[in-house]
C-alpha cells in the first residue's frame, strides 16, 4: 500500500483536528446547557463548522488517495452539495413534522430532531467505536514517524470513543428532559457494552500472545478469528462466503465462529438488557418467580411487545404511505454510493481487489458499515416522520430506548 | 376512598405566560371529574401535566399514588389519554392502530384481538375497521382515540374536549360508556365546553380561569360559592365565577 501523504500536507501533527473537533464538539455540547452563554456558543458554533470543513476537506483527500479514486472538483463539489441536500431534506422535514410539540421552546424542538436523526443503538454505536480504532492504526500507521504521532493518533481514538458516549448520552439527557421519561437504562447499556469489548480484547490480545509462542494450525486459527472479533456480524457473513469462494476454510471456519459468537452474545446481551420488558412479573410475585422468568429468556421472543409493534407500524407505512417510501429510500443512498464506489475500484483495481492490503479492505468495511449506519441513523430515527402518532409514542409506557431500536430495527 | 389524582401547587410558565398558577385539586378514584373554564384558562395544560406531556414549574401532580415525574411510566400504564384533537396514525386501519396500541401497552396478541372487536363495535366503527385512518371522519378518528385510551383497562382517563365533532348519537353511547366506567371504579378528569354535559354527568367539578382554579365541588357547592340560586344553571355559576360579562351590543352591521 502506497503511503498517504494527505496527513504531512497540513501544518497541524496528526490528530490535532481531531482533537480539536471533539473538545469543540463537547465545550459546545457544555455551553448548550446554558442557553444564556450565547456569545460563546456562537464562536464555539463557527469554530466547529470551521474544524469540521478541515474535517471534511482533509478526510475526502485521505480516502481518494486510500482508495485510488481521483475524483474532479466538480464531482467532488457535486457529491459534497448532494450529502448536503439530502441532509437538509431529512432533516427540515422531520423538524418541521415536530410542530406538534409546539409547547416545547425551539431549542427543544431542535434537540429533539437532532437526537433523532443521530441516536443509534447504542450496541450499534459501540461496535463502531471498536471498527474506529483497528481502522485508525490501520490508516495511519504508515503515516507513523514517531512514537508521539502514534500516542496522539490513539489517544484521538479513545477520546473520541468515550466523548461519543459521553455525547449520546448528554443527548438521552435532554431527550429524558424533553419527553419527561424515566432516567433510561444507558449507563447500564454501556457498562455492559464496555464490559464486552473490554473482553473482547482481552481475549484478542491473549490469542496474539500465543500466536508469538508457535505457528501451528490452531493458532493461525486463534490469530483469524481474533481479527475478526472486533468487526459487526454484518461483516462476518459476506466474509465467510468469500473465504469459501476463495477455498480458505481456515477463514471460513474462523467467520461461521465469529457470526455464531456475535449472534448469541447479541441475542444473550438483548435478552438481558431488555428483560423487564420481555416479562413483567407482578411486584407481588417473589424473587424465585423472576428468576424463572430470567432463565426462560432463552426461548423468549426475541423482541419485546413495543418494539415489535413498531416494526410491524413501520413495514405498514412503508408500504402505504410515500413520504415514508422516499424517505426510506433517500436513506439508502449512502450504501449505494459506497457500493458504486468499490465496483468502481474494483474495476480499476483488477483481480488483486483488496487481497495484497489488508488495510484496503479494512478500511472499505469499514466505510460500508459506516455508511449503513449513517443511513440507518438518518432513515429510522425520524421521529418527526411519524406525525401525529408521535404523542402516541410519547404518552405510551415505553422507554424511549425501545422506541429508538423499534426504528432502527425495521431497516436492520 | 383512595384518591386517584391529586396535584400540590401545580404551576406552570410558558416563558412571561403563566398558564396554570398553584393549583391544588383532590379527586377520589371513581369520581367523573369535571374541568371547566374559557379558552386559554389551562384546561389542556393541566391534563398535559397530569399525564407527563409537560414538567410543571412548580408543584407536584400526583395520579393513584405516582409521582408524575418519578415514575412517569408507572403512570403512564394505568391512565388512558384522549387528546383535544385525535391523535392518529394515517397510514393504519383502526384495527391495525388499536393492535399497535395494544402491543405498546404489553397485552398479549389475543387479549388484542378480543378487546379491538369489542370497542370498535361499542364504537360502532366495525363498518370502517379495515379503511385508512386518513379516510375516518373527525368524530370516528374521536372514538377511535376514545377505543384506543381505553385497550389496556385504565384506572383514570383523561379526556379533552372528548365531544367536540360528535354526533349525538355517538355522544350517547359515548356517555353510556364512560358512565359504566365510573360505576366500575374507572376515574374520569373530563375538561369541556358542553356545560350540559358536565352537569348530567360529572360527579364533582372544578372552574379555572386564567390558570386559577375559582371553583371546584359539586353542581350545588358550586352555586353556593357564587351566590346563586337553587333554579341557576351551571352555566349562570359558571360566567359568575369566572367574572364573564355578556357582551351588548351585538354586531354593529346588524343594528
Amino acid at each position: 500500500m502506497e503511503p498517504v501523504e494527505s496527513s504531512h500536507n497540513s501544518a497541524l501533527p496528526p490528530g490535532a483536528l481531531e482533537l480539536a473537533h471533539w473538545q469543540l464538539l463537547l465545550g459546545w455540547g457544555a455551553l448548550w446547557r446554558n442557553p444564556r452563554r450565547m456569545a460563546p456558543r456562537l464562536v464555539f458554533s463557527v469554530l466547529l463548522l470551521l474544524n469540521l470543513s478541515l474535517l471534511i476537506g482533509r478526510e475526502l483527500r485521505l480516502f481518494q488517495s486510500l482508495t485510488q479514486l481521483r475524483l474532479d472538483s466538480v464531482a467532488e463539489l457535486s457529491f459534497l452539495a448532494l450529502t448536503v441536500l439530502a441532509v437538509a431534506g431529512l432533516l427540515g422535514p422531520s423538524f418541521i413534522e415536530t410542530r406538534r410539540l409546539r409547547q416545547y421552546p425551539l431549542r427543544g424542538r431542535l434537540l429533539f430532531t437532532a437526537l433523532m436523526i443521530s441516536g443509534p443503538l447504542q450496541w450499534e454505536a459501540l461496535a463502531i467505536m471498536i471498527i474506529i480504532l483497528p481502522l485508525v492504526l490501520a490508516v495511519l500507521w504508515p503515516l507513523v514517524s514517531s512514537p508521539w504521532t502514534a500516542i496522539v493518533a490513539v489517544g484521538g481514538t479513545l477520546l473520541i470513543w468515550w466523548q461519543a458516549l459521553a455525547a449520546r448520552e448528554l443527548l438521552w439527557e435532554l431527550a429524558k428532559q424533553i419527553v419527561h421519561g424515566r432516567r433510561s437504562r444507558l449507563l447500564i447499556g454501556i457498562a455492559a457494552g464496555l464490559g464486552i469489548a473490554l473482553l473482547a480484547l482481552i481475549v484478542k490480545g491473549f490469542i496474539q500472545l500465543l500466536q508469538t509462542s508457535s505457528g501451528d494450525w490452531r493458532t493461525l486459527l486463534a490469530a483469524d478469528y481474533s481479527r475478526c472479533l472486533p468487526f459487526l456480524p454484518s461483516k462476518m457473513l459476506p466474509a465467510l462466503l468469500v473465504d469459501l469462494g476463495r477455498g480458505r476454510l481456515v477463514g471460513a471456519a474462523s467467520h461461521l465462529s465469529g457470526l455464531i459468537a456475535w449472534t448469541v452474545g447479541l441475542w444473550w446481551v438483548g435478552g438481558w438488557g431488555f428483560a423487564h420488558s420481555l416479562h413483567r412479573p407482578a411486584a407481588s410475585d417473589g424473587a424465585r418467580r423472576v428468576r424463572r422468568y430470567r432463565g426462560e429468556l432463552w426461548v423468549s421472543p426475541p423482541l419485546p411487545l413495543p418494539v415489535a409493534a413498531i416494526f410491524a407500524k413501520e413495514a405498514h407505512y412503508l408500504r402505504r404511505d410515500p413520504m415514508t417510501l422516499s424517505v426510506w429510500a433517500v436513506a439508502q443512498l449512502p450504501v449505494l454510493l459506497f457500493l458504486a464506489a468499490g465496483i468502481i475500484i474494483r474495476q480499476a483495481a483488477g483481480p488483486s481487489y483488496l487481497s495484497p492490503s489488508a488495510e484496503e479492505g479494512i478500511l472499505y468495511a469499514a466505510g460500508l458499515v459506516t455508511a449503513a449506519w449513517l443511513s440507518s441513523s438518518i432513515g429510522q430515527n425520524l421521529f418527526g416522520m411519524e406525525r401525529k402518532g408521535l404523542i402516541v409514542l410519547l404518552n405510551a409506557p415505553v422507554e424511549q430506548r425501545l422506541l429508538v431500536l423499534g426504528k432502527n430495527l425495521f431497516l436492520v | 376512598m383512595n384518591c386517584a389524582i391529586r396535584t400540590v401547587e401545580l404551576t406552570k410558565h410558558f416563558g412571561s405566560v403563566i398558564a396554570l398558577d398553584h393549583c391544588s385539586i383532590q379527586v377520589e378514584e371513581g369520581h367523573f371529574f369535571g374541568f371547566l373554564g374559557p379558552n386559554g384558562a389551562g384546561k389542556t395544560t393541566f391534563i398535559k401535566l397530569l399525564t407527563g406531556q409537560l414538567r410543571p414549574t412548580s408543584g407536584q401532580p400526583v395520579v393513584l399514588g405516582y409521582d408524575v415525574l418519578q415514575n412517569p411510566l408507572e403512570v403512564k400504564r394505568r391512565i388512558g389519554l384522549v387528546s383535544d384533537e385525535p391523535n392518529l396514525y394515517d397510514y393504519l386501519t383502526p384495527r391495525e392502530f388499536l393492535r399497535f396500541v395494544g402491543r405498546l401497552y404489553g397485552l398479549e396478541r389475543a387479549e388484542i384481538e378480543r378487546r379491538s372487536a369489542e370497542l370498535l363495535a361499542l364504537m360502532s366503527l366495525n363498518a370502517k375497521g379495515d379503511a385508512l385512518c386518513k379516510e375516518l371522519s373527525h368524530g370516528m378518528r374521536k372514538k377511535l382515540e376514545l377505543a384506543a385510551a381505553l385497550i389496556h383497562d385504565p384506572k383514570v382517563l383523561f379526556l379533552d374536549e372528548p365531544f367536540s365533532g360528535i354526533d349525538p348519537v355517538d355522544s350517547r353511547a359515548i356517555k353510556v360508556v364512560l358512565h359504566e366506567l365510573t360505576e366500575r371504579g374507572v376515574t374520569v378528569l373530563m375538561s369541556s365546553h358542553v356545560l350540559e354535559i358536565v352537569e348530567r354527568l360529572c360527579t364533582e367539578i372544578a372552574i379555572i380561569h386564567h390558570g386559577h382554579l375559582v371553583g371546584q365541588g359539586s353542581v350545588a357547592e358550586l352555586r353556593q360559592r357564587a351566590v346563586a340560586g337553587a333554579d341557576s344553571t351551571l352555566e349562570d355559576v359558571f360566567l359568575t365565577l369566572v367574572q364573564a360579562q355578556p357582551k351588548e351590543g351585538g354586531l354593529w352591521w346588524n343594528q
